[in-house]
């Protein structure tokens, strides 16, 4: 198999390698500045010759299964007008994984997400977030990171900083003030006529500067280019809590391969797959070919 | 299922103070304006030079139009975009409920609404009071007259009457304006949201209008002050000789109508809004 994968044989060798300390960086200017070149400067440096056939076994975030489960779905279907994008649902979540959300488009990713996260709220079925349905209490227990730019026009990011942590009771604004340097990112300067990127990032930095308990993260590294991906990837692993959940929902699984404890597929309607990743892959087959498995018919002539 | 059950801290304070912030960047840019020109009318006045007096007038005419533009503007735009646009990504995620959300808005949309007319009145009424010559109790008299109020006769009455008037038509105005956004937002409505919008905001317009004057018409409640001093709320419809009879249902019934609103637009937007 051709070596295009960024990430090496081991993940623990790889969380080692390419981990980087946001609070040593700001101490250090010169490091800082290439920071952004992450994923460009320092992952080829650890590419392997060739990709591992099987998965690396473990992560040091994840938790073992424990059978806890931090999200419950039952029976959740959900509608727009005749079309049905989830039709009786049910799963459960576990706690401290990082969990892949994956289909093809339209599949209901989305509104899945959204209904997680309290922004749609017409529906049939049960869903609870840490024993609760989807509101307040979920809301400031869930750190979203939607597909959109959804930062006020007007504001600066220092301001977007100020925002959350008016709301938001674990976000840490000090580390968020660091970030903003680490990221180089500009303090006074609207969010409005920054690029595409510095948005990302500003958006990535809103989310992973909570000390959040779920981290639901709706495409977040799509459409910015391969070296932007490794850096948020990053960010998101080197800033999440130990014990956190995080619910990716992604096209780039080949991206996040390496570091999912379990995933996720869903399809028309339905829920076509769920189950850890080192049970999934243990005849060999990376999560990508079995996605491509799954979903081959969508796209037959 | 077993959950912490710690609950959140209110954070409608917080929802105040930004709302708050966000408007004022604008709509106070328009008031530092006003007091300008306002400041500039006073040095300019006394002075005996004509031209400037008369830019001064203008001035101080035409910008409080352009205060009571912008804070209508500001009460459609803000509303419409922090809760519509992607925006409402942010907002609907926010640890707080959609009454909270709807309340805080409308909390502080009605203030710089009110703040912005009261200003107005005043601007004017002094500039008619100058203009008429500089009388204290002239100025109040056109003051009053601006708001449509008959004589001066019974004057600290109906000025209290008329600005409890003036404020709950306010708010029903607002309410029926973010009724009317929110409305037009459901699935239904999306693909042409705007004309939507503008079509509910006539209907319940329209049903204000004739809804106000049937219970204007059939239900009598009335707020008698009597020049003694005493004050009285009955049913009925009673002339005074000795004091004034204020209707009030009409007051009542935009109270009622605009706790209604606030209802149905709060649960619209938690159960049938779907930010795109």
């Amino acid at each position: 198999m051709e070596n295009n994968n960024n990430f090496p044989e081991k993940s623990e060798d790889f969380m080692e390698e390419v981990s980087f300390d946001f609070e040593d960086l700001s101490a250090k200017p010169e490091t800082a500045a290439s920071i952004p070149d992450i994923g460009a400067q320092v992952i080829p440096d650890i590419v392997p010759e060739t990709i591992p056939e099987t998965r690396p076994a473990a992560k040091p975030a994840a938790r073992p299964a424990t059978g806890d489960s931090i999200i419950s779905v039952r029976n959740l279907s959900k509608s727009y007008g005749a079309k049905k994008v989830l039709d009786g649902v049910s799963f459960d979540l576990e706690r401290g994984h990082i969990i892949g959300l994956l289909g093809p488009n339209g599949s209901g990713k989305t509104s899945l997400i959204k209904i997680f996260t309290g922004l749609i709220n017409d529906y049939t079925g049960d869903v609870f977030i840490d024993g609760h349905r989807p509101g307040v209490y979920t809301k400031a227990k869930v750190a979203y990171l939607p597909e959109k730019t959804y930062l006020a026009s007007y504001m600066t990011v220092d301001d977007s900083i100020n925002y959350i942590a008016d709301f938001y009771d674990d976000f840490d604004k000090k580390k968020a003030m660091k970030m903003v340097d680490v990221f180089q990112l500009p303090h006074k300067q609207k969010v409005k006529t920054m690029s595409k990127g510095q948005q990302e990032k500003i958006q990535l930095l809103l989310v992973m500067c909570r000390n959040a308990e779920i981290y639901i993260l709706d495409e977040p590294m799509g459409g910015v280019d391969p070296a932007a991906r490794d850096f948020i990837l990053q960010a998101i692993l080197q800033n999440r809590p130990e014990g956190s959940t995080i619910l990716m929902s992604t096209h780039l699984i080949h991206d996040i391969e390496p570091v999912l404890d379990s995933i996720i597929m869903i399809g028309h309607g339905a829920l076509l797959k769920q189950d850890t990743t080192a049970n999934l892959t243990a005849k060999g087959q990376t999560i990508n070919e079995i996605f491509k498995e799954v979903f081959r018919n969508d796209w037959e002539f | 299922m077993t959950g912490n059950s710690d609950k959140p801290k209110n954070k409608m304070g917080m929802l105040l103070k930004n709302d708050f912030l966000a408007s004022s960047r604008v709509i106070s840019l328009v008031y530092i304006v006003e007091i300008i020109a306002f400041v500039f009318f006073m040095i300019i006045k006394d002075r005996g030079n004509n031209r400037m007096l008369a830019l001064g007038i203008i001035l101080n005419f035409a910008i409080p139009f352009l205060l009571v533009f912008v804070s209508l503007f500001f009460v459609v735009y803000d509303f419409n975009k922090s809760l519509y646009s992607q925006q409402g990504y942010l907002t609907y995620s926010l640890p707080v409920t959609a009454k909270q959300l709807l309340g805080s808005k409308m909390i502080v949309y009605g203030l710089w609404m009110c703040v912005s007319y009261v200003v107005a009145v005043f601007v004017w009424g002094y500039l008619a009071s100058y203009a008429e010559g500089n009388e204290n109790v002239k100025m109040a008299d056109v003051a009053l007259t601006l708001f449509g109020m008959p004589s001066i006769a019974h004057i600290k009455v109906y000025l209290f009457y008329y600005m409890i008037m003036f404020f709950v038509i306010l708010f029903s105005f607002i309410s029926m304006l973010y009724f009317a956004i929110t409305a037009s937002h459901m699935r239904t409505f999306q693909n042409a949201n705007f004309i939507w919008a503008v079509i509910i905001c006539l209907i319940c317009a329209i049903i204000m209008i004739i809804m106000i004057a049937i219970v204007d018409k059939n239900i009598f409640i009335s707020f008698l002050v009597y020049d003694e001093g005493p004050t009285k709320l009955v049913i009925g419809k009673k002339n005074l000789s000795d004091g004034v009879s204020l209707p009030m249902s009409p007051i009542f019934y935009l109270i009622i109508q605009d706790i209604v609103l606030f209802f149905i637009t709060s649960t619209i937007m938690k159960k049938w809004i779907n930010i795109k």
